[in-house]
């Protein structure tokens, strides 16, 4: 891939301005890349990527990607497309990876606006630090505190959660900035 | 107790706090009914509600304050920083003698965490379940007497929407203002609930662990609910969710116009009568004009305004408690969003297209402070109902001899024209004098319900009293002001045209007529102008006045239209050529034409500052826009 190549194309995020903020900001994990341009926030496609570049970053190596850019946009119309059939559940680890002796991945923290209607998650507010303390501090007061389990009612960016009994409408900026772990189905929190 | 005691010890104060949404307000006025009244706390633009309650059950009358809902005592918010006051005694310097914390008990979870910061203050306590005719019905529901032993403090089942268990809330109450509250039962309340410094998760926690030990058998803490999931993606969909909105407001909107318009019809009758009466019942003269066209004229100005204003409120809070308003706010919200205001801003300036008193009255569901003012200073933008007699007249002179479809074309654009000013105005007052941050909009959606009729009532009989009290009296105020200036100095004859153009607003209108010649405005249409500051449908009268048609003119009534259509200026040249009209009409549409809405605005923001800059910035804008529309007209008309 070149670096005027897209990497995120949702939002437009260009191999070489992910790696100039890298450079930058020296993000300390993978998902505050999304600061840089909300880059990774869409329809999640690039995640496992904007993870290798971080690695790569962090092993002091250019970031880089091999995949060609073609290849590379024709996987991610395959990908959403099964996403909207329903044959993807979440962002595959490493959707061009073919490596069977990889370990499985730790959990994955993805943004709020990518779980699907339903699906419940584990809350982690460490990005909202950028919300004035007034708003964060209600947000935390209306359920929203770190460690706390949601359900996603109208999924998307608006979108509506469930937390306990009470339900959020919550705004593009505030939800592309909630991080969370998705659960599997049968792995709801104990009531 | 002896009576004499009893009389010298000031009644009793209960602070009553609680989430928002949990029926707090619903409670309060089953307590007080009628008997409460809308206080403004100093220093805040948040409103609280002070009522008094004598419980049939005790001897005690009590004073309750409903403070306004709030999710954490300890953020830095208005609706928090008066709950905090008022437990401390330094909102209005009474200290509250116990606090009554409603809960939601369907939503034990979150309403703990509240309740653990609010009984962490030194006073006595009584906790009310309400909602408990939903949460009864609820497998797994708590159990009230568990949860007083692990909150240290009475807990009393109640539900405010169908009054069930309100006796063995007055009994409570009642024990508990009598009960001294020494520093050890703080202590004994305290080892009970979460340290002081906890953070909301350790809050969160520890709701659950009491939630858990007081309801055995818990269901699912956030259960499935598909169909009320996908309700709610169709009411906030972008396009549906908007089209809902729009069906849902126009519906909301005809039927204030249609049932409305019976009693305003009714009460003008009324005034009118009145006025006659007066005049019949006083000698000919100075006195009779003052009361019958100063005080009844102006007292009948003001009520007039009431059967909007009731409407409006009653059916408001019909949806607001069908928790529909919540969904409806966060649909339009990115589109609002465009302008530096949000959701809750829209409902406000749309009703101010029928009036925009109760639509500035209504920008209290606003949170943010910069964003209710900039709603409040662009509401009457909106084209009221007040102006659509000055329309009817303007574009009827405009139409002549213009295919039908040109008038249609025309009000059309008179709407767009204001609503857009409006808007524009509240972009640029965003990022100028009311700058700051878009709140980042987190609303709770709280759960459908059929709405509290009697609720609805109330909330109603509580908005028009305010009307009547604040806004009313400075109206009164106004118009007997510019009956003064239209009447004196006194003419001596019965001509109307005499008297109006020798009056000292007749002066005046010579005096300023020179500022509105650009716009191609004659002295008599200035004078007309300047009357219409009242209120803008005088517009028409005056103009009625002036052309010679008398006094009653109507713009309904043909004869009036083609009069005032056929005036003639000083030289002999129609008063209304079509430069003039489209530009009279673009300053009807943008100018601030309105004195009790600048009463009203001048209420709601506690300061002139604001009606003088609303006053003077759509003053600016009509003028500019009516020199180009003047302009405009010419060059085209010259082309043509």
């Amino acid at each position: 891939m070149r670096p005027d190549d897209h990497v995120c194309l949702c939002f437009r995020v260009s191999l070489r301005k992910l790696q100039n903020h890298l450079e930058r900001e020296r993000p300390t994990v993978a998902s505050q890349l999304s600061e840089c341009l909300g880059a990774g926030t869409g329809c999640g496609w690039c995640v496992p990527f904007l993870r290798r570049l971080h690695a790569q970053h962090a092993a002091g190596t250019l970031p880089a990607l091999d995949e060609s850019h073609e290849e590379y946009a024709r996987r991610r119309t395959a990908y959403r497309t099964g996403r909207r059939e329903g044959t993807y559940d979440r962002p595959p680890s490493d959707p061009m990876a073919s490596d069977p002796d990889r370990s499985p991945a730790p959990p994955v923290r993805v943004p709020l606006t990518q779980l699907r209607r339903g699906q419940r998650a584990i809350v982690d507010c460490s990005n909202l630090a950028d919300l004035p303390e007034g708003e964060r501090c209600l947000l935390h007061a209306m359920g929203m505190h770190d460690d706390c389990q949601l359900r996603v009612c109208s999924p998307g960016a608006p979108c509506i959660v469930q937390i306990d009994d009470t339900r959020l409408g919550i705004s593009a900026e505030v939800a592309r900035r909630i991080m969370v772990t998705p659960l599997e189905d049968g792995d709801r929190r104990a009531p | 107790m002896s009576a004499g005691a009893d009389a010298a010890r000031p009644t009793p104060r209960i602070a009553v706090l609680g989430n928002p949404n949990t029926g707090k307000t619903t409670l309060f006025n089953r307590l007080c009914g009628v008997r409460a009244r809308t206080a403004n706390f100093p220093g805040s633009t948040v409103e609280g509600r002070i009522g008094t309650h004598r419980s049939p059950a005790g001897h005690v009358e009590l004073e309750l304050v409903d403070l306004p809902g709030s999710y954490s005592l300890t953020i830095d918010v208005p609706e928090a920083r008066v709950c905090r006051d008022c437990l401390q005694g330094s909102l209005d310097g009474v200290e509250p003698d116990a606090m009554l914390v409603v809960l939601d008990a369907t939503n034990l979870r979150r309403n703990l965490q509240f309740a653990a910061q609010a009984l962490a203050h030194r006073l006595p306590a009584v906790v009310a379940l309400n909602m408990w005719d939903t949460a009864r019905a609820r497998p797994g529901c708590v159990d009230p007497a568990q949860l007083s032993r692990r909150l240290g403090c009475p807990v009393v089942p109640v539900s405010g929407r169908t009054g069930e268990g309100l006796a063995a809330l007055d009994v409570a109450l009642d024990t508990v203002v009598d009960l001294p509250f020494g520093a050890d039962a703080l202590v004994a309340r305290l080892q009970k609930l979460p340290p002081a410094d906890a953070t909301q998760a350790m809050l969160a926690s520890w709701a659950d662990q009491v939630t858990r030990s007081a309801a055995p058998a818990t269901p699912a803490r956030d259960a499935d609910d598909s169909f009320v999931d996908r309700v709610d993606v169709a009411l906030t969909h972008p396009f549906v969710g908007i089209a809902v909105f729009a069906v849902t407001m126009a519906a909301l909107f005809s039927a204030i116009f249609m049932v409305a318009s019976v009693p305003m019809d009714l009460i003008d009758l009324v005034f009118g009568r009145a006025a006659e009466a007066v005049r019949a019942a006083l000698p000919e003269g100075l006195l009779a004009d003052l009361f019958a066209d100063g005080i009844v004229a102006g007292i009948g100005g003001v009520v007039v305004f009431l059967p909007q204003i009731c409407l409006l409120f009653f059916l408001l809070s019909l949806l607001e408690d069908s928790g529909y308003l919540a969904r409806a706010a966060f649909a339009v919200d990115r589109v609002m969003r465009r302008f530096g205001l949000s959701g809750p801003s829209f409902v406000p300036l749309l009703s101010s297209h029928a009036c925009a008193l109760p639509g500035i009255m209504s920008t209290r569901l606003i949170r943010d402070d910069r964003e209710r003012m900039a709603t409040i200073l662009v509401a009457p933008f909106m084209s009221c109902s007040a102006r659509l007699p000055v329309y009817v007249l303007l574009i009827g002179i405009l139409s002549v001899g213009k295919p039908a479809w040109f008038a249609g074309l025309a009000f059309v654009g008179c709407y767009a024209l204001g609503a857009m000013a409006g808007l524009l105005t509240a972009l640029l007052a965003r990022r100028t004098v009311l700058r700051g941050p878009a709140r980042p909009l987190v609303l709770e959606l709280p759960p459908y319900r059929v709405p509290a009729l009697r609720n609805a009532l109330l909330v109603t009989w509580d908005r028009a009293l305010v009307f009547l009290r604040n806004a009313g009296t400075t109206i009164l105020a106004i118009s007997v002001v510019m009956w003064w200036l239209s009447a004196f100095p006194r003419g001596d004859g019965p001509d109307a045209r005499a008297q109006q153009a020798g009056s000292f607003a007749g002066q005046l209108g010579e005096a300023v007529a020179p500022a509105f010649a650009p716009l191609g405005f004659d002295s008599q249409l200035t004078v007309g102008v300047l009357t219409s500051f009242l209120a803008r449908e005088v517009f028409v009268s005056t103009m009625g006045v002036l052309a010679g048609a008398g006094s009653d003119a109507d713009v309904s009534d043909r004869t009036v239209l083609e009069q005032v259509a056929a005036m003639p200026r000083a030289d002999g040249t129609p008063v209304f050529d079509p430069a003039t009209a489209a530009a009279a009409l673009v300053f009807f549409v943008l100018a601030m034409q309105c004195l009790p809405t600048l009463a009203v605005t001048r209420r709601e923001t506690g300061s002139w500052k604001w009606p003088a800059i609303q006053f003077g910035w759509m003053t600016l804008v009509a003028y500019a826009g009516a020199l180009v529309a003047h302009a405009a007209v010419r060059a085209w008309g010259g082309a043509a």
